[in-house]
């Protein structure tokens, strides 16, 4: 072992707005289960069944995992929504009919529905499931194209999460030395760099809040789990017998990298990656929250939450609830998923 | 002076952003009852208790009841004697005022207020060397220290260069500070002074008892306050950050007044048994400023310099109904910048734009700009694509810009909401390079438009600190602005009749030219509690209650239940 | 050893000054200038700009710094822009209520979450364990401006509508008008401390159920269970005490996160602490209350860090220093 202790991730930047303290912690517990958990896999690799064997009984075991499951089909579910759907509605979710606002929800109404061969019938019809905002413009096309923004950030932030965490973390692991000192001492840097503040200075230097300068902020202060995972990975890695062997045989250190050390690393990566995304998520809401979120008329959660806040004490519960509970949602999948990827990739420690 | 600048240092609203209000009828009890603590809301924690550093509304809420005015507004916003003794008299040149004082006036350690305070404190804000962020415009004397002198113990003259007629309302209804005190402090020093936090010497109702920092600051009366004890014994403000708690904690009892319920909110719980809310127009207004001029400072071609695009981005839109859903019908709409809330306000003066959307497109056709295959306009190769620039913590603004892009994308502009941090915000627009942004104006007491319409403010090309952004010159303007400052008659009734027919004037102007497109003033809610002897104004106004613009309120006010 | 923690001690002050560099021109660069006339049409850019030159603030950031590391050695962090006071006397201010609020909602939510996370590991599988399971991961779900508004309104509002006016929680603030009771005082933390704890308790109990799960597993506990010893025994006397210290480490690295975790909190609840301080100093550029903050936050970081790592090393032998 270097001499830098493996200790839990510090659970680290989401928290800056309390939006995840605790998503931190969970991520935490992920770090602290495969510090052990790494040995074990290398065990499987001098073992040697083969990859295809050890990722397709993942599958299986995960499949088996009901909650994981369905939470999967939700989320499946939510994010072809958030592709299709928008597609399909077009501009509906900046069409304003601002001299009628805050329509109710669930407002049904008998509609003579045309079928072929002239007749028809009367079906219970709506035309704003889910009511309408403070201008008018229908509550569920913003919702849905909000999921957008939302799934977005929250996925290109993992992103770079894992291509900067990914690549530091791994010169660090392996290389070790000074180049690890210096990686180690960044991420004290990180972990104390206040967000809201770089928030700001991003926000400003762009001249106002985009999906990029979201993804770009999180991403470069968000890194470091990953990156410290994947140092951990490495340190245990580089020493295996069989990575030991290549090196004996002659393997340049990118081949023992590439094709020895990151497949055997990746597990534990991915469910650190997915239970990182729910974190984002919530962060770019609390974002909104604090009024930094993507500029109008495009709706993200974040934004939907926060300017309808005023609207809990006016009797329309509804705008707030609406995205409250598809924000919710999709955080608690994601982290049902991770959990189910967890238990399948690692089925020791159930 | 506190001259009820709208300008607010600490944008909070992005925290703290819901806002209740409350509404109905409080009975009323005629027996006044002595002793109690009224609570109040300020809405960030107060930067300062020395009246010349004032430069931000908790501040001068904080501030308000501890120091006497020269003159003061009264509950229809007319000029009132405060610590003057009548009114001014001015010289048959009109060049010279001068103000007796009360006799009987004193400062908290006993000392009489004479005309050596008012002279020392209109010096010290007059002094080139003041480090403040105050605004303070004295430019009017003849010399900011021979300017204002004493004749004898209760009389003050003003010696002026020229006739001005704002004079009244602008420069003499501020605040009086004792000299012992702050005659003391080096103006260059002012800043940082211990009596910041601390004020020793005051004389207005209610005296300073201590500050705890970020939570409240506790005053107590002053029993030897010249306008009568205060029935109230003792005030304290309470710094609620959260505006919707604030407005809650009013219906609730825990606060007794809320004196700033704006937006969506207001309407939430103006049906509350207990509680009195008055909701009236304020004094500041909203408007969209468009570059006037033909190009940008930095040579751009500007989209707004046609005085036919601006006519159709005004007959492009429905201003009554935008207002009403932008600010949940909590706003009144405007055709020119004097608020409804003032006397000088002529609603026969204004041009009015009804909403014409096929006249529009042929004002637009007739500046030359033909639609493009995207429904945009375009001309010599140039799109109607600008960004509306919009101060990011202010959601009823970006709700309008949300409208307004809405409804003149049917007219073929491209005009992309621009939500910007206010620190970032003003760059652009005083560099001169914008095409559109909307922006907040607050007023004094007097309408004086002069350092936001006259071409002698247009920032960057003829005055470097102007907030004149629009960059339009017209010397018809000019005049009329000039006339409205200097048109000073030697009655109060003839000044002000002529200085409404100046502002007709300038109104007609900005109207037909569309110098800047007017939105809206905010209906401003002020919530009470158990509070008795609040009187309200023309149009159920309690503006002079607000900001220090009468000081005398404190002493007359009290509670309906003292604990 | 000795020289292990001199050595740390020495790279943690050199962090220290890398932060410093970095924040102050993290800060300088920030676009938008900290005073402008804006909307104030009696404002006078020429006062602005003389205030700006007397500041310095028209130099290159990396000029103006060695004034601030020099003043910073000092123990001066300067003067708010905004209050014109010393930034240590707001941090004075402020820093205890945060603590105070902060501290409250740690010490509740370990008091829960460590029993909870305890017998949710010893009593894998059982109800109580899915259940915990479950709501923990709805806890962890929920950004915690939503739970505070909802508390906000569920305590203050909605409460006293169901009681008749008769009974709610504070909304706002530490204390009630004049008072400074320390009943009144927890009667005014209850809404803040519990949205605050709701989410901690979620994560902490999953993290000390795992940490248990782990040592639980391993050799020792599972030979003393084989030598007969009680399953009481062996879990509350060996295998706790080991399980607990990486909970204890989560706890002390968390806790410069804490302050900043405070920013929504605190707003909602016009809590008068240093995370609402340390956002309206950033909106409104206030340099020296920014950098202070953010320093006070450095250095704990750098000292727990520290302490985590030394605890390690003397914990476990395996560490080479």
């Amino acid at each position: 072992m270097a001499d830098q202790p493996l200790k839990p991730v510090t659970a680290g930047f989401q928290s800056m707005l309390g939006a995840t303290a605790t998503a931190q912690a969970l991520a935490a517990e992920e770090a602290l289960r495969h510090a052990a958990a790494a040995e074990d896999l290398v065990v499987a690799e001098v073992a040697e069944p083969s990859e295809i064997g050890f990722w397709k009984l993942a599958v299986i075991r995960f499949l088996h995992h009901r909650i994981a499951t369905a939470s999967l089909a939700i989320l499946l579910f939510i994010i072809v929504t958030a592709m299709i759907v928008p597609v399909f509605q077009g501009n509906l979710f900046r069409q304003q009919d601002y001299t009628h606002p805050y329509g109710a929800p669930f407002q049904f109404h008998s509609q003579q529905l045309a079928l072929p061969g002239g007749l028809s019938i009367t079906v219970p019809w709506t035309d704003h499931l889910l009511g309408t905002d403070g201008l008018g413009r229908d509550e569920m096309a913003r919702l849905i194209r909000g999921a957008r923004v939302s799934l977005a950030v929250g996925l290109l932030a993992m992103l770079g999460y894992i291509i900067i965490g990914g690549m530091l973390g791994a010169l660090a692991g392996y290389y070790g030395g000074w180049i690890d000192n210096a990686l180690m001492r960044l991420t004290d840097v990180i972990i104390a760099m206040p967000f809201i503040l770089v928030v700001v200075a991003v926000t400003a230097a762009f001249g106002g809040v985009s999906l990029t300068v979201l993804v770009l902020v999180i991403a470069l202060l968000g890194w470091f789990e990953i990156g410290r995972l994947m140092r951990a990975q490495f340190l245990v890695l580089r020493e295996s017998e069989f990575v030991q062997a290549a090196r004996a045989l002659g393997a340049s250190d990118l081949r023992i990298i590439f094709r020895h050390i990151v497949p055997n690393s990746l597990a534990p990566i991915i469910v650190s990656a997915t239970l990182g995304v729910s974190g984002i998520i919530l962060l770019e809401a609390a974002l909104g929250f604090l009024g930094y979120s993507i500029p109008p008329p495009e709706p993200s959660w974040g934004n939907l939450l926060s300017t309808y806040q005023e609207a809990l004490l006016m009797g329309q519960v509804y705008l707030v609830a609406f995205p409250a509970i598809a924000l919710v949602t999709t955080a608690l999948c994601i982290n049902l998923v991770g959990d189910g990827i967890r238990d399948a990739l690692d089925p020791r420690q159930r | 002076m506190q001259l009820g600048v709208r300008f607010r240092a600490i944008a909070l609203a992005s925290v703290g952003l819901f806002v209740i209000a409350a509404c109905g009828g409080g009975g009323e009890s005629t027996n006044v009852k002595e002793g109690g603590t009224l609570t109040f809301v300020i809405d960030a924690d107060a930067q300062t208790l020395n009246p010349f550093e004032v430069g931000d509304l908790p501040s001068a809420r904080a501030v308000a009841p501890m120091f006497p005015n020269l003159y003061m507004a009264d509950k229809n916003l007319s000029i009132v004697p405060d610590l003057a003794d009548g009114m001014p008299t001015v010289s048959s040149d009109l060049k010279t005022w001068t103000v007796k004082l009360r006799k009987n006036a004193k400062w908290s350690d006993g000392s009489a207020i004479t005309a050596n305070d008012v002279v020392t404190t209109v010096r010290i804000e007059a002094n080139s060397k003041l480090d403040t962020d105050a605004a303070f415009d004295w430019s009017p004397l003849t010399d900011p220290v021979n300017g204002v002198t004493a004749k004898d113990d209760n009389t003050v003259v003003f010696t002026l260069t020229s006739t001005f007629a704002p004079f009244l309302a602008v420069n003499l209804a501020g605040f009086v500070a004792p000299a012992s005190v702050y005659g003391q402090i080096d103006p260059a020093k002012m800043r940082n002074d211990p009596s910041n936090t601390k004020p020793t010497v005051t004389g207005g109702p209610f005296l300073f008892d201590k500050w705890i920092p970020g939570q409240q600051i506790e005053l107590v009366a002053n029993p030897n306050y010249y306008a009568g004890k205060p029935h109230i014994a003792k005030i304290i403000e309470k710094v609620i950050t959260n505006t919707t708690a604030a407005a809650q904690a009013v219906v609730n009892g825990d606060v007794n007044w809320d004196p700033e319920v704006v937006g969506a909110a207001v309407s939430t719980v103006q049906n509350v048994p207990g509680v009195n809310t008055y909701i009236y127009p304020d004094l500041g207004y909203y408007d969209v400023r468009f570059n006037d001029r033909p190009k940008w400072i930095n040579g751009q071609p500007s989209l707004f310099g046609d005085v036919n695009v601006r006519r159709a981005f005004a007959y492009a839109l429905d201003k009554d109904s935008m207002v009403k859903a932008a600010t949940d019908g909590h706003g009144t709409p405007l055709w020119g910048d004097i608020v409804p809330a003032s006397a000088y306000y002529d609603e026969s003066a204004t041009v009015k734009y009804k909403q014409d959307v096929a006249k529009a497109k042929s004002l637009m056709d007739a500046a030359g700009w033909t639609v493009g295959s995207d429904g945009i306009r375009v001309k010599n190769g140039q799109r109607f694509s600008a960004k509306f620039y919009v101060r990011a913590d202010k959601p009823q603004r970006i709700k309008a810009v949300e409208i307004m892009s809405e409804q003149l994308r049917a007219i073929g502009m491209d005009l992309q909401p621009t939500p910007t941090d206010f620190k970032v915000f003003y760059k652009p627009i005083q560099a001169g390079n914008f095409d559109l942004a909307l922006a907040g104006w607050g007023l004094a007491l007097d309408p004086d438009d002069y350092t936001i319409f006259h071409s002698s403010f247009i920032r960057p090309e003829n005055n470097s600190s102007g907030t004149n952004w629009t960059g339009y010159i017209n010397k018809d303007l000019d005049a009329a602005i000039d006339a409205e400052r200097s048109d000073l008659k030697p009655t109060a009734a003839a000044t002000f009749a002529a200085r409404k027919a100046d502002f007709a004037k300038i109104q007609h102007i900005l109207g037909d030219d569309v110098v800047v497109y007017f939105l809206w003033a905010d209906n401003t809610g002020m919530a009470f509690n158990g509070v008795n002897g609040v009187v309200a104004g023309n149009g159920n106004s309690l503006n002079y209650a607000d900001q220090g613009r009468n000081p005398q309120i404190f002493s007359t006010w009290s509670l309906s239940n003292p604990k | 050893m000795t020289f292990y923690v001199i050595r740390r001690v020495g790279i943690g002050a050199l962090l220290l000054l890398f932060m410093s560099v970095a924040f102050f021109a993290l800060t300088r660069l920030t676009p938008g200038p900290p005073f402008t006339t804006g909307e104030n049409p009696r404002a006078h850019q020429e006062l602005i700009d003389k205030r700006i030159h007397a500041l310095g603030l028209d130099r290159p950031w990396y000029l103006q710094y060695p004034a601030y590391l020099n003043a910073l050695a000092q123990g001066n962090l300067g003067d708010s822009y905004v209050y014109n006071r010393p930034v240590t006397e707001l941090l004075k201010q402020r820093v205890p209520n945060s603590v105070l609020l902060l501290g409250t909602a740690l010490i509740v939510s370990l008091l829960i979450a460590i029993p909870l996370g305890i017998f949710a590991a010893t009593h894998q599988y059982s109800k109580l364990d899915m259940t915990t399971s479950v709501v923990s991961y709805v806890g962890i779900s929920v950004p915690s401006f939503v739970l505070g508004i909802f508390l906000l309104l569920a305590g203050g509002v909605y409460l006293r509508h169901l009681t008749g006016g008769t009974f709610y929680f504070p909304l706002f603030g530490m204390h009630k008008g004049d008072t400074d009771s320390l009943d009144d005082l927890i009667w005014h933390m209850v809404l803040p401390v519990a949205s605050l704890s709701v989410l901690s308790v979620a994560g902490f109990s999953r993290f000390m159920r795992a940490s248990m799960l782990e040592v639980l597993h391993q050799d020792y506990v599972r030979t003393a269970k084989a030598k007969g010893l009680a399953a009481r025994t062996v879990n509350y006397k060996h295998a706790l005490r080991n399980a607990i210290l990486p909970i204890v480490t989560l706890v002390a690295l968390q806790t410069p996160q804490f302050v900043s975790g405070a920013i929504i909190t605190e707003g909602i609840f016009s809590w008068p602490g240093m995370g609402l301080l340390a956002f309206q100093a950033t909106v409104t550029r206030d340099y020296p209350v920014i950098l202070g903050v953010v320093m006070l936050v450095a250095v704990l970081t750098v000292i727990f860090n520290l302490l985590a790592d030394i605890t390690y090393a003397i914990v476990d032998p395996r560490i080479r220093y």
